[in-house]
């Protein structure tokens, strides 16, 4: 059994599963079954001043049979004053020593509204503060969540006032609806986080009923814009991990958020550089359960590959991803199908021929029988076949070797420029 | 862009190295790259050369002969 325990800035779980700030971790009841379950952490529901929230809130979008591919909001933060909270947490902590229990906060940007609820909260004995300047709907027409997390000198303003006070570790949880998230990333860093968690939700429409013409959700009639999440947002939140992990001046740790439902899914953030992780839309889908499964799938993992601790798998992809700058044109792969799995259902064909470079040939054998066959030297090596082939193992991508030494375009461009003025001279 | 243009064009500028032509000047705009060779003849005069290379490919092969004779020189 691999050691699965996590110290995150300081705040330590004994796993990297962590309930994210959303309704599975509105009260004391839901918090502590979901520990019971095995959930290793859990960031509270959201504390500030009471909201009011609209009935009709979620939507979602269901894509080929698939239920739950993406997940819309409008919900708000925690309609529950305070001091309700704040007991339950007490009580929560004391049941749940070992467990992290973090608050969620989010109040105007003024400097006194930040010392008040940093101090009360911290009265209960939370491991830590998780800043919540992500919520893109509703909060943030009144100044707060998203509005206050797109502008990086108010995401430095308010950690720093937070910090000024804050007795536990300050994560600032940052939005995704910004053009360059290691832009306010690396404003919370200069406000003095102590670590940093993405993606809260993205803004969204869920759809618009064809009948009515309401939009989905719709509230007596009307919409507006929500928060998107759920495993469509998957990519969009791994990127923004990685963005971060390897940027050179954001140099704390990451609590991974968006679209993770497996163990498969928390490692790969992991790997990206997340210390750990935290779920929302698949505990809206499944329950507290699916965490057994993540543990047990984690571990083995662990096992198999040899590595003693979560810890040491942190990060070590990170050195992959650079800038398309630093790929190599000279690497090759190209299509190759495998006649004796292909179904001959054409599908790679057609992508082919209308999408991509028309490589490859539907030809005739001895006996009649058609099979198709990819002309490697004109495939480009797009992957599209592979990826609409229905049948797994019928095309594989294989690497083709050719004479040719690695070559980027940035050393491309240096050399070129390099020669110009050689020539010059 | 096929193979064959590809080939075509690598050919091309296989052949002008071999015939001790090197690369002396690129420019890449819309329409792909220019390259201009140079060779000294016999008698001592600059013969030069231009090719127009549009593949991808060639694009690629010769900027690694470019590199090749920026590490030669
Ligand atoms: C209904 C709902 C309510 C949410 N409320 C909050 C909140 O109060 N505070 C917060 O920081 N994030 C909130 N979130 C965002 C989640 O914490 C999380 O960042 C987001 O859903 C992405 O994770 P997921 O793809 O696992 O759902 C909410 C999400 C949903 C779906
Ligand atoms: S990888 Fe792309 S170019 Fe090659 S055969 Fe498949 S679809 Fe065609
Ligand atoms: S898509 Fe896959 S199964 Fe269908 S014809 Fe192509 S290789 Fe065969």
């Amino acid at each position: 059994m691999a050691d699965l325990r996590i110290n995150l800035a300081g705040i330590k779980s004994p796993n990297p599963f962590w309930l994210a700030s959303a309704p599975p971790t509105n009260s004391g009841y839901q918090v502590q079954r979901a520990f019971e379950a095995g959930w290793g952490g859990a960031v509270w529901k959201t504390l500030g001043e009471p909201i009011l929230n609209v009935s009709s809130r979620f939507a979602a979008l269901h894509f080929n049979g698939q239920r739950v591919v993406g997940f819309n909001n409008i919900e708000l933060i925690t309609d529950r004053p305070l001091e309700a909270n704040l007991q339950e947490m007490y009580e929560t902590k004391k049941r749940f020593p070992d467990r992290a229990l973090i608050a969620s906060l989010m109040v105007e940007p003024k400097r006194e509204k930040w010392h008040e609820i940093v101090k009360r909260v911290e009265a209960v004995g939370v491991d830590g503060l998780e800043l919540n300047f992500g919520c893109p709907h509703g909060m943030a027409e009144r100044g707060m969540g998203s509005a206050s997390g797109q502008v990086p000198e108010l995401v430095e303003k308010q950690t720093y006032w937070v910090k000024e006070v804050a007795t536990t570790p300050v994560i600032v949880k940052l939005t995704p609806n910004i053009t360059d998230i290691t832009a306010t990333a690396e404003a919370a860093v200069k406000g003095g986080a102590d670590a940093i968690s993405m993606i809260n939700t993205i803004n969204s429409l869920m759809g618009v009923d064809l009948d009515t013409w309401n939009t989905i959700p719709h509230v007596a009639g009307k919409g507006a814009h929500g928060g998107y999440c759920g495993p469509a947002v998957k990519p969009i939140a791994l990127n923004m991990v990685a963005e971060c992990a390897r940027h050179p001046r954001i140099r704390v740790p990451i609590s991974g958020i968006g679209g993770i439902s497996t163990w498969k899914d928390a490692v790969e953030f992991i790997l990206m550089g997340a210390t750990g992780v935290q779920v929302c839309t698949a505990v809206m889908h499944h329950g507290f359960r699916i965490v057994e499964d993540m543990i047990e799938g984690l571990n083995h993992y662990l096992d198999e590959k040899g590595i003693a601790s979560v810890m040491d798998l942190v990060g070590k992809c990170v050195p992959n991803y650079s800038d398309w700058g630093n790929l190599d044109l000279n690497y090759k792969v190209a299509a190759r199908i495998n006649q004796d799995v292909c179904i001959q259902c054409n599908k790679c064909y057609i992508a082919c021929e209308d999408a991509s470079h028309q490589c490859i040939d539907r030809l005739t054998d001895d006996d009649g029988k058609t099979y198709l066959k990819v002309r490697e030297e004109d495939c480009v090596g797009c992957n599209l076949c592979s990826i609409v082939c229905p049948v797994d193992g019928a095309i594989d991508m294989v690497e083709i070797s050719n004479d040719l030494p690695p070559m980027t375009w940035n050393e491309r461009q240096a050399a070129l420029q390099a020669f110009t003025n050689y020539h010059l001279k | 862009m096929s193979y064959e243009q590809f080939l075509e064009e690598k050919t091309k500028i296989d052949e002008l190295l071999q015939q001790g032509y090197s690369i002396e000047r690129v420019v890449e705009n819309l329409d792909g790259a220019f390259l201009q060779f140079v060779r000294k003849a016999r008698d001592g005069k600059m013969k030069t050369q231009t090719l127009h290379i549009q593949s991808a490919d060639a694009r690629k092969y010769f900027s690694v002969r470019v590199i090749q004779q920026l590490n030669n020189a």
